[in-house]
């Protein structure tokens, strides 16, 4: 009986169980309570688009025959060039997975991605690398073609390898090809719409990018969409490399600033890269808007003509650049946003000086009136005149200041006036439109010029451009004798040794401060917001090198 | 017949006109100082590049073989190319054309409307309070700078109160709904100082009208006031209105520049101030040549139309 009972009671046991199972198959899912210490999983629109606002239309996206910055932002997105600079500036894979440089620097060969594709779908080979490169260097007049130096020869010796000669070494010519100026185009289109391409048929304008351009409404708005197969974007910047996680790109042309913010403001621009200075307080207080502080590696300076009297004068030179107050500058000319610099290059840029202390230290030039007197003093300049201006021999310490008509030049140009005032120095303003202002210092009647200068692309290199003697009339407006410089910077372009060219860096920046042929004003820093629903925008070297907006995730409303 | 000859007479002293516009901006532009090749090029190029682009856009020749070319260019009806977008002139004044015409269109519309609306009213109400409070906004309105008016009434209706967009021209033809919708703020900035003088010159005229004899006649008759006012004065009235809407056509090209470039109004006032900037000759001299043709044609159509509102007018 008890047996039978055991038997009952396992059988009973039995059934409960498997209904039980069968139950809890059947039963529906029992959520779990969420963990209220657990940050919830944010849920993303990856069909969503984005509207970035930009102030000028490009004027034209052949990107090997302008500089445009419109022109440049639009293809970091359209486009991939064979590398790509990474967070310190060397060079990284792109378009070419690997590279070996020959050791005398004249030969630079590239291993091309055998997965790469034009938006048409067409395969991208070595042969469309070359012939895209060809191009460059037919372009009549093409502003940039000449950073690749003297090339002897282009050729893709296989359907994966290219390979770039050089006449003799240029180790600028990395700026140049990992920028958008060397991104790899469809020349099969450009030979078919010949002069028009890169201003009419959108259709026409194919890239390998992680956008496509699908509809250009000229100085009104450009849609970009997203490239389903891109899959190569460069790792070394990116832990996405594609596709990109929001579907469209309208870039809307609003050149008015107060019109560009108040459509921030409203949320109708997701993303503005240089927030004017007026409409930073209404932009920091917008609830929506996220901000984010750009410190780019650009610089405003006073440039002086080495060969106009007085300022030939070595100690005048550096009497002005003693009596000029930076700090106050960056205060009054940039509201606060920025630094005084006391170098070319900004401190935590790339071939910044990387000794401790720094090997120019004791040159660097600070405000200073008490040592700025002393140094007229010493050159003569002893007399003053009824009006406060100091003399010497009957001659009257004066010169021409030459500024472009923009309110900010004009304030930052009435600012040096009044500090060479004080030290006895009259500086007449010669204010005009940009246009003729350039004009003008080209023709080398000028004695002082002020003007900003953007290096990202270029780096240290720029220095080459704007010292060289074979850089006169311009970039090198400043006809500042120095064979030791001459020949650092001459070295600096061929010496395969990277310690070398930085060692040459270094010493030019020593010489700059020694010889005073420009005197550093300000580094600009920019704003630039974003719509808090966007997540990862990268928007921190945004003015000078725009992100491949594969990271950017919109969040769902 | 004779008004087929008379328009042919006043099409044929276009061309005079249309050439002296030609050379006198051609001129003034290439004196100024500023070199297109430079601003091409960059203010960093090397003489060499820059060399190369004078000689590829016809810049090293001499001006006047320059002038030359370009107006022979010009009678076979092709305007160049953009120096900047390389796109041709015509081509690009065709995209930005409408836009411009369209804006004017309606805002001239919106000012002669209420403006003469407004003038009647306050010269029916002379010397009441409304009538000074009418002719203080009038001349508020005269005074103040197109880009005042722009901003003034971008703060109040579309950022305030949001019933427009800020900026920008919708997709869709000229005339639908959401282009009129972001069109209404620009051309009502450029209406508002036509709207004004055209207040002020029907207030002015319909008083002057009022004093005739044929109306003091009419009155004698019996009439109503407001038959003698609105049939008999108003039309005879309007005359000098109409002439000076034909002018006010170039003061709302002129406006355009800066109300377009604050609306973000893609129309050829705001690629003209682009153009100046960037010294892109041919689109200037395109742009200019063509506002000009519109200019004569509106006021030849103005003056054809005194015919029909006047029947003492003779083209003879």
């Amino acid at each position: 009986m008890s047996l039978l009972d055991d038997r009952r009671l396992a059988l009973v046991c039995a059934l409960i169980f498997a209904v039980g199972i069968i139950g809890m198959a059947c039963a529906p899912e029992v959520e779990e309570e969420p963990d209220p210490t657990e940050p919830e999983e944010p849920e993303y629109d990856f069909d969503a688009g984005i509207v970035i606002s930009r102030g000028e239309e490009a004027e034209t996206l052949d990107i090997q025959n302008t500089t445009h910055a419109s022109a440049n932002t639009t293809w970091e997105l359209l486009g991939d060039s064979l590398v790509i600079f990474d967070e310190e500036g060397n060079p990284s894979p792109l378009i070419a997975e690997d590279w070996d440089v020959s050791d005398d620097g004249l030969v630079y060969t590239f291993y091309i991605r055998d997965d790469v594709t034009f938006h048409s779908g067409k395969e991208l080979t070595a042969h469309d690398v070359e012939a895209s490169f060809e191009r460059w260097l037919s372009v009549e007049g093409s502003p940039t073609r000449g950073d690749l130096g003297e090339v002897e020869s282009l050729e893709a010796t296989d359907d994966y390898t290219f390979e770039i000669r050089l006449e003799e070494p240029h180790n600028a010519i990395w700026n140049v090809l990992a920028s958008p100026y060397g991104t790899i185009l469809n020349v099969e289109n450009i030979d078919e719409e010949g002069d028009d391409w890169g201003t009419a048929r959108a259709e026409l304008i194919d890239g390998t990018g992680p956008f496509m351009l699908a509809d250009w409404r000229r100085d009104d708005q450009m849609v970009l969409e997203r490239n389903e197969d891109y899959v190569w974007g460069p790792e070394a910047l990116y832990e996405n490399t594609g596709p990109a996680n929001i579907k469209e790109i309208t870039f809307r042309v609003i050149p008015e600033e107060t019109t560009r913010a108040a459509e921030i403001r409203r949320g109708n621009i997701h993303i503005d890269t240089g927030v004017p200075s007026a409409e930073i307080p209404s932009i920091k207080e917008a609830e929506h808007l996220v901000t984010i502080m750009n410190r780019p590696p650009s610089l405003s300076f006073l440039g002086i003509n080495c060969e106009a009297a007085p300022l030939d004068d070595v100690k005048i030179r550096k009497a002005l650049a003693h009596a000029i107050n930076r700090e106050e500058i960056v205060e009054v000319v940039r509201d606060g946003m920025g630094d005084p610099p006391y170098s070319f290059l900004r401190p935590g840029t790339p071939g910044y000086c990387p000794h401790d202390p720094l090997c120019f230290e004791d040159e660097i030039i600070r405000y200073d009136v008490d040592q700025a007197i002393e140094l007229l003093e010493e050159a003569g300049w002893t007399e003053v005149d009824d009006d406060g201006i100091r003399m010497k021999d009957g001659e009257r310490l004066e010169s021409t200041l030459s500024i472009s008509d923009t309110e900010t030049a004009v304030v930052q140009g009435e600012l040096v006036q009044s500090y060479a005032r004080e030290i006895g120095m009259d500086i007449e303003l010669n204010t005009m439109e940009l246009a003729a202002l350039f004009e003008h210092l080209r023709a080398a009647d000028h004695e002082m010029f002020t003007m900003g200068v953007g290096y990202g692309r270029r780096g240290p290199d720029t220095l080459y451009w704007y010292h060289h003697p074979g850089q006169r009339p311009a970039p090198n407006r400043f006809y500042l004798e120095h064979d030791e410089m001459t020949e650092l910077l001459e070295l600096s372009r061929v010496t395969p040794d990277e310690e070398e060219r930085q060692e040459a860096f270094c010493r030019i920046e020593q010489i700059l401060l020694e010889e005073v042929p420009w005197i550093y004003l300000t580094y600009r820093d920019y704003l630039a917001a974003h719509d808090e629903k966007l997540e990862n925008p990268q928007l921190e070297h945004a003015m000078y090198t725009f992100p491949k907006l594969l990271e950017v995730k919109v969040l769902s409303e | 017949m004779l008004m087929a000859s008379y328009i042919v007479r006043r099409l044929l002293q276009m061309v005079p006109v249309l050439i002296l516009v030609s050379v006198f901006v051609f001129f003034i532009l290439h004196i100024a100082p500023g070199n297109p090749a430079l601003m091409i090029a960059g203010p960093d190029a090397s003489i060499e590049v820059i060399e190369e682009i004078e000689a590829e856009l016809g810049l090293d020749l001499p001006l006047y073989e320059q002038y030359l070319r370009w107006a022979g260019n010009v009678v076979r009806g092709d305007l160049g190319r953009s120096l900047r977008t390389r796109i041709p002139v015509t081509e690009e004044l065709l995209e930005y054309m409408p836009n411009t015409l369209a804006l004017a269109f309606v805002s001239i519309t919106i000012s002669s409307i209420l403006g003469i609306i407004i003038g009647v009213i306050s010269a029916v109400r002379q010397n009441t309070p409304l009538d000074t409070g009418i002719v203080f906004v009038a001349v508020s309105g005269i005074s103040a700078p197109s880009f005042v008016r722009a901003l003034l009434l971008m703060w109040v209706f579309a950022i305030t109160f949001e019933w427009f967009p800020i900026s920008g021209r919708p997709a869709g033809p000229l005339f639908s709904l959401p282009v009129l919708h972001a069109m209404a703020l620009p051309a009502l900035a450029l209406a508002i100082g036509g709207m004004a003088s055209l207040a002020r010159l029907s207030r002015s005229s319909f008083l002057e009208v009022l004093r005739q004899d044929y109306v003091r006649t009419a009155r004698a008759k019996g009439l109503s006031e407001r038959v003698v006012q609105y049939k008999h004065a108003l039309k005879n009235a309007m005359l000098p209105v109409i002439t000076i809407l034909g002018f006010r056509l170039g003061a709302m090209f002129g406006g355009s520049v800066i109300v377009e470039t604050v609306f973000a109004w893609p129309g050829v006032g705001r690629r003209i101030i682009g153009a100046i900037g960037t010294r892109d000759f041919p689109v200037i001299q395109g742009a200019v040549l063509m506002l000009a043709t519109v200019y004569v044609l509106v006021n030849l159509l103005t003056d054809i139309s005194y015919a029909y509102v006047d029947p003492r007018i003779r083209y003879d």
